[in-house]
């Protein structure tokens, strides 16, 4: 990519590039750093990045424009075998099919002690760097140390050089093996403004910024005459920035269950270009909200296609809006004949989008595709909608101040229909009006209209409730314990897994899972799923138990037949990040029992209340009673919030200890 | 820790231009047979596979296949592996509605390229075309044709007209081509009869058809698919690969070939061969001698994999591993052979099909079946089996990725086909102790010491070497089957042999392990092992069983719970007798002691498939067995005392 201006260009001083110094010494290898057995940072890690310097620098190039440099050097001490594949280096570099970003100056080296004396085992740039097309956009470079064994350090540097100007590399201070020394040095000039975002928790060991003049060379070939062109040489002198940043003694970063994104959390610096400055062409590269809904909506140009609906109007939407006559019935209407008849063939927001004609012909489209045929339809049906961006959970959070290339990667559509706003999300086959998966709830979403409304999905927003009701009664016949019948309507994401499960296997599927639960082995059957087509609401499923055991003098019954929690679900001793649930979580659970003729109840379950805290963000309520021939059994779990801070860990832990253990209990029944 | 020697001999075919017309593949067309339990239906299949001389041969397929639902939207992807011995020429599509009308042609930039190597190559030539048309109202159907040009003849295709289950064939059809002089190899599955030979100018035709294949249905522990369903493999006489040529005739004329393509490429460096000799030459008995040079060649070396072109089939040298201290399967059991050659010790390049549950080889047709390399060394009337891209396991044992299966050694006087050790249940044993005391708090501490032996120790040996120790805590933390619990300590011990063991020591507190009610105390005497796999039942099973993998596990548990209970209830002594195997499980109450014994023996083997209700019922009846409570009531007078 060529930068296209040109203005000014000054005299000539020589561009001193004063790498601030290193404060680790990538300095000789000794025999002791050799014969380190481990790091007290991580006793037992399998490898320890002993120092990692980054740096990138802007440099003038022979087109008239300018280039990031950006040079890695890393030294890691290689302790157990299982951390050879750190000794295979994979580098990235981006393609747009005419240039690409290049890598130079390899240099590698592996060290080992061998006798009491260090070896060095050099590698050959020549023959071990190879190429593999990983997409349009990625080429993937690998190469591999040679003479690797345990104790080995290696050491490797090379410099990749890139046109791109947006795609200054971010690094990583935090990675898979413990480092000991991370650091990153930008040096960028006054006319190329980046935006500069970090993450994580960890601090830095040494945060510097400082300014000082320089220079840089740009040459170009200019023509002379017709087809004759000479090399010029500009010279511009400007202000430079010197960023530097180290952190220390980094620990591995342990990737934890019940993370929305493990990104979120790990210890990075990145960069976004915001525009270029004088003495370079002004322009803004960073735009503000509105300008980038403007820019989306202009890219995905729809408009037309839109007020042309005459030529894609599907031939199979007739019938769709036959007596309705609300706006909620039209949208409810138009919404469900997307989602059941067209599919969805992936998430990409990337490449060309294909027409609306021809979306309708082929009745599928990536997620874009068909929520822009969804608003199409709903507009020419005279009602609002618009689509809304948002980031989903894996694909980690954005950021609210300004948007930034490539975070937010994914479409749904809003619609307002009789005074309600509602989301929806044509390419989930299962999901109902009005409704979007958990993984849209990440956060800031905003609606690609001209304030681009600026909204908040969230977790909390969220409740996943589960209702279950057993009734059990004495078996009628010789052999049979006892009989139930179970009535469970699940939660609604729940009831979606079970909607697509039914669709793929039948009922046998749910079936199986049944008969899975009941550990005892207890026997199912007259299994009914209701509200399997009703998508706005969840699924009802309803089946009869027995226990096929002959009476003795005592009946043991475990009386909890919906088994949400048989293991705690936060198995780790320790927590480093949020837990973080996809939604609130409420259940209820009631059990009655006709206590069989001939017997008394001898043990029952004590009730028992346990709180998270005085704020009641949990909750789990248990009670037991007996009323003449029968018993009742109840309870709730509350779990009101949806993002817990490790210091609340330990107190999430014991909660869910104590509700297992409860859950657990059983009841017993004697012969009078 | 897939190894792979060859990557590519699944490719297929095609190529010509005329589709059908329309309404050819109306679905209305297809016999009702064909729709039961189908979720696909192939409608026609034509291979022709040409050789037209040894260096070349052109594969040609045509097929079009119905999706009626969802379900079968997989078998509607167009995929085919290349690489630089397989050049694809030619790639048609068209899709159609479910009247046959053609909707759609494909378009050549429609069509994917994308690498088909996995993450732990350092570098290979396998890529991938790819298409899909995405079509989702059913039923429809995808028509593809595809002509792929073999650059030599070592590999051949395969015919399986029913690829899956829940998949029924209309018609599928397959042509050999030959100059009448060459003889092409075939081993048939399930075919009756014999193919029809035709013969044109110069021109031998083979042809194999098979119509009306309705769809089955996979079932737990099914023989491996090309038993239950009909197969061809092809393999060459005469054949040749990038100027290397071979006659796969004999296991012995194959074997010549492997070994032509390393032969001498076993020179080391002569540093290397000093080390030879320091580490050798002092060691009399000769399988320590292996033992040494096999740990030294793991201590020097690690696995990459590097396959480009013939650099599939053939070793780099032993001076290159020497050098970078790295190799792929070939070149790291070829450094191997060289080690031991310089120390005088004769062994054996060996192929193998590699993978827990590899497809077996067929012993009586030679052909190219193999995907890894190890080392066999003969000692005396023994043999020490090698496998060289592990840094990790004793010398002699192969574990389940290469155990007990035909391979084919090669010298300079060609290929013989032995097996591999197998690996028993008296091998495969794990027996357990558990010593565990009961809090008045309800805690349970245990104290477990386990020897895994066998193929039950190759995931612990996984866990131990692959992981450091903070993440084997992790692991632990996962995965025992309690409720709440924390690891307060754990051990390993390996004891690396020819069979090799782990020891774990494990102390670990589980909270609430018992449930305690008002004056009842509930406690499963079977605290460590439990069975976890139940069956669904099956009235209608078709296939015979095949049970694979035997073992035996022996638990002894010894519990203290606190004074002051004694026995309710106590679970009758289980001890089950079946011709899958042996269970027994036993519990004893004294005082405050319960003392709990457990065994299971699983046997291998193929059992009839009306045995499949007595397995469901043998599985089922373990999983009950191993979650028997233990009831105890608090003694009245007990707590009285004076």
């Amino acid at each position: 990519m060529r930068i296209l201006f040109f203005c000014v260009l000054v005299t000539v001083t020589q561009g001193v590039f004063a790498q601030p110094a290193s404060g680790f010494n990538f300095g000789d290898i000794t025999e002791a750093d050799l014969s380190r057995k481990s790091y007290s940072i991580d006793t037992s890690a399998p490898a320890v990045v002993l120092g990692e310097s980054g740096s990138t620098r802007v440099v003038g190039n022979s087109e008239g424009g300018f280039s990031l440099e950006f040079k890695i050097r890393r030294r890691i001490h290689i302790l157990k075998n299982s951390a050879y594949d750190k000794a295979t280096v994979s580098v990235d570099l981006y393609t747009d099919g005419e240039t690409d970003e290049k890598i130079s100056s390899l240099r590698a080296y592996t060290y080992n002690l061998e006798g009491g004396k260090i070896t060095e085992t050099k590698l050959n740039p020549k023959s071990a760097i190879f190429t593999e097309k990983i997409s349009r956009n990625l080429l993937r470079k690998k190469f591999a140390l040679a003479g690797v064994k345990e104790g080995s350090v290696i050491d490797y540097e090379y410099t990749v050089t890139s046109d791109f100007l947006f795609n200054l590399q971010p690094w990583y201070f935090q990675g898979d093996i413990p480092c000991l020394w991370s650091e990153y040095n930008a040096s960028l000039p006054q006319f190329l403004d980046y935006m500069m975002l970090q993450q994580g928790s960890l601090p830095y060991f040494v945060e510097t910024n400082s300014e000082r003049q320089g220079a840089y060379e740009v040459q170009y070939a200019k023509e002379v005459y017709a087809g004759k062109t000479v090399n010029e040489r500009v010279e511009l002198t400007c202000m430079i920035a010197d960023y530097r940043w180290v952190m220390k003694d980094i620990p591995a970063f342990r990737v934890e269950a019940f993370t929305s994104s493990p990104e979120n959390f790990v210890s990075k610096m990145h960069f976004q270009l915001a525009a270029f400055r004088a003495p370079l062409q002004e322009k803004s590269i960073l735009t503000t909200w509105p300008e980038f809904t403007a820019d989306m909506l202009k890219g995905l140009d729809f408009i037309n296609e839109m007020e042309n609906a005459g030529e894609w109007w599907p031939s199979d939407m007739k019938t769709v809006l036959k007596g309705t006559s609300t706006e909620t019935e039209i949208a409810k209407a138009i919404y469900n004949y997307v989602r059941q008849h067209y599919t969805c063939s992936g998430d990409n927001l990337a490449g060309k989008r294909t027409s609306l004609k021809k979306i309708a012909a082929a009745k599928n489209g990536n997620n874009l595709e068909l929520n822009l045929l969804l608003m199409a339809l709903l507009r020419n049906a005279g009602l609002r909608a618009d689509p809304v961006m948002l980031s989903t959970k894996p694909h980690g959070l954005s950021t609210e101040s300004n948007p930034v290339i490539g975070q937010l990667n994914y479409m749904v559509c809003r619609v307002s229909a009789d005074g309600d706003d509602w989301f929806l999300d044509a390419s989930h086959p299962f999901m109902g009006f009005g409704k979007l998966s958990p993984d849209c709830y990440n956060g800031q979403a905003r609606v690609l209209n001209s304030e681009a409304t600026l909204l908040h999905l969230t977790a909390d927003q969220l409740t996943e409730s589960d209702q279950a009701e057993v009734f059990i009664s004495g078996g009628k016949q010789a052999g049979t314990l006892w009989t139930g019948h179970i009535k469970h309507q699940y939660g609604y994401y729940a009831s979606e897994k079970i909607r697509e499960q039914v669709k793929k296997e039948g009922n046998q599927g749910l079936n199986k899972e049944l008969a899975d639960v009941f550990e005892e082995g207890l026997l199912t059957d007259s299994i009914e799923v209701t509200g399997l087509e009703d998508t706005e609401n969840s699924v009802n499923v309803s089946y009869h138990i027995r226990d096929e055991k002959e009476a003795g003098d005592i009946i043991y019954l475990n009386p909890v037949f919906i088994p949400h929690y048989r293991q705690n679900p936060l198995k780790s001793e320790n927590r480093r990040y949020p837990v973080e649930l996809p939604y609130k979580i409420s259940q209820l659970y009631k059990l009655t029992m006709e206590i069989p003729e001939g017997y008394i109840v001898d043990d029952l379950p004590a009730p028992l209340l346990v709180k998270l805290n005085e704020k009641n963000e949990a909750a789990f309520d248990y009670m037991t009673a007996v009323a003449g021939k029968v018993i009742t059994l109840t309870y709730s779990l509350e779990i009101a919030k949806t993002t817990f801070r490790p210091e609340e860990y330990n107190a999430l832990r014991g909660f869910f200890s104590k509700m297992v253990a409860k859950l657990g209990e059983q009841i017993v029944l004697k012969k009078k | 820790m897939e190894k792979k020697l060859i990557i590519s001999c699944c490719c297929l075919i095609m190529g010509l231009t005329v589709f059908a017309g329309d309404g050819e593949y109306a679905v209305t067309k297809i016999p009702a047979v064909l729709l039961k339990n189908a979720n696909a239906v192939k409608r026609m299949e034509q291979i022709s596979f040409e050789v037209v001389n040894t260096g070349e041969a052109i594969l040609k397929k045509r097929y079009a296949i119905t999706i009626l639902n969802e379900n079968g939207d997989q078998q509607a992807l167009f995929m085919e592996y290349y690489d630089k011995m397989f050049e694809i020429k030619n790639i048609e599509g068209a899709l159609y509605d479910a009247g046959g009308k053609e909707l759609k042609r494909l378009k050549n930039k429609q069509i994917m390229d994308i690498t088909g190597s996995d993450d732990n190559n350092l570098i290979d030539d396998n890529r991938r075309k790819v298409h899909d048309f995405f079509h989702r109202i059913y039923p429809y159907t995808v028509e593809y044709e595809v002509e792929i040009r073999f650059e030599g003849t070592l590999f051949f295709p395969v015919w399986l007209p029913r690829e899956d289950e829940d998949f029924a064939v209309e018609q599928s059809s397959i042509s050999i081509i030959s100059h009448p002089d060459y003889t092409v190899r075939y081993k048939a599955f399930n075919y009756p009869g014999e193919p029809v030979v035709t013969t044109e100018k110069n021109r031998k035709i083979l042809t194999w058809e098979v119509k009306e294949l309705p769809a089955i249905k996979d079932e737990y522990a099914s023989p491996p698919w090309e038993d239950i369903n009909t197969a061809v493999y092809f393999g060459p006489t005469a054949f040749e690969v990038q100027k290397y040529k071979g006659n796969m005739e004999s296991w012995q004329d194959f074997g010549k070939f492997v070994y032509a393509l390393k032969a001498g490429r076993d020179k080391l460096p002569d540093n290397i061969k000093q080390v030879v000799h320091q580490l050798a030459d002092p060691v009399r008995d000769p399988k320590e001698k292996i033992a040494k040079l096999y740990e030294y060649m793991q201590k020097n070396t690690r696995y990459i994999s590097i396959q480009l072109g013939i650099g599939g089939w053939q070793p780099f040298d032993a001076a290159y591993v020497a050098g970078k201290s790295y190799g792929d399967c070939k070149a790291l059991t070829n450094y191997m052979f060289s080690l031991l050659k310089e120390a005088g010790i004769n062994s054996y390049y060996t192929l193998v099909r590699a993978g827990r549950s590899a497809k077996r080889i067929m012993a009586d047709f030679p052909s190219s079946q193999f995907n890894h390399v190890i080392l066999c060394v003969p000692v005396s009337s023994d043999t020490v089996w090698l496998e060289c891209t592990s840094q990790t396991l004793p010398a002699g044992y192969l574990g389940d990725f290469t155990c007990d299966r035909h391979v084919l050694i090669v010298d300079e006087n060609g290929g013989k086909l032995i097996r591999t050790p197998k690996y028993a249940m008296k091998e495969n044993l794990q027996t357990r102790r558990v010593k565990a005391v009961l809090d008045e708090e309800d805690n349970l501490r245990v104290k477990s010491e386990t020897v895994y032996g066998g193929l039950q120790q190759d995931n612990y040996h996984d866990l131990i070497h692959g992981l450091s120790k903070d993440k084997v805590k992790e692991v632990l933390h996962e995965q025992l089957d309690f409720a709440t619990y924390e690891v307060n300590s754990f051990e390993y011990k390996e004891t690396r042999s020819v069979l090799p063991e782990v020891e774990e020591k494990l102390d670990i507190t589980v909270n609430n392990y018992a449930t305690l009610t008002g004056k009842r105390l509930f406690i499963v005497p079977n605290v460590m092992t439990r069975t976890y796999h139940r069956l669904t039942p099956n009235e209608d099973r078709k296939f015979d069983i095949e049970l694979g993998f035997e073992y035996k596990d022996v638990d002894t548990v010894e519990i203290t719970i606190p004074a002051g209970y004694s026995a309710e209830s106590v679970p009758a002594e289980i001890s089950l007798s079946t011709k899958f195997g042996n269970y027994q499980s036993r519990v004893k109450v004294e005082g405050n002691r319960i003392t709990y014994y457990r065994s299971i023996e699983h046997f291998s083997g193929t059992y009839p498939a009306k045995d499949y209700a007595d397995l469901v019922k043998f599985y089922d009846a373990m999983y009950k067995a191993d979650r028997n409570k233990l009831v105890l009531v608090k003694n009245e007078t007990a707590a009285k005392g004076f």
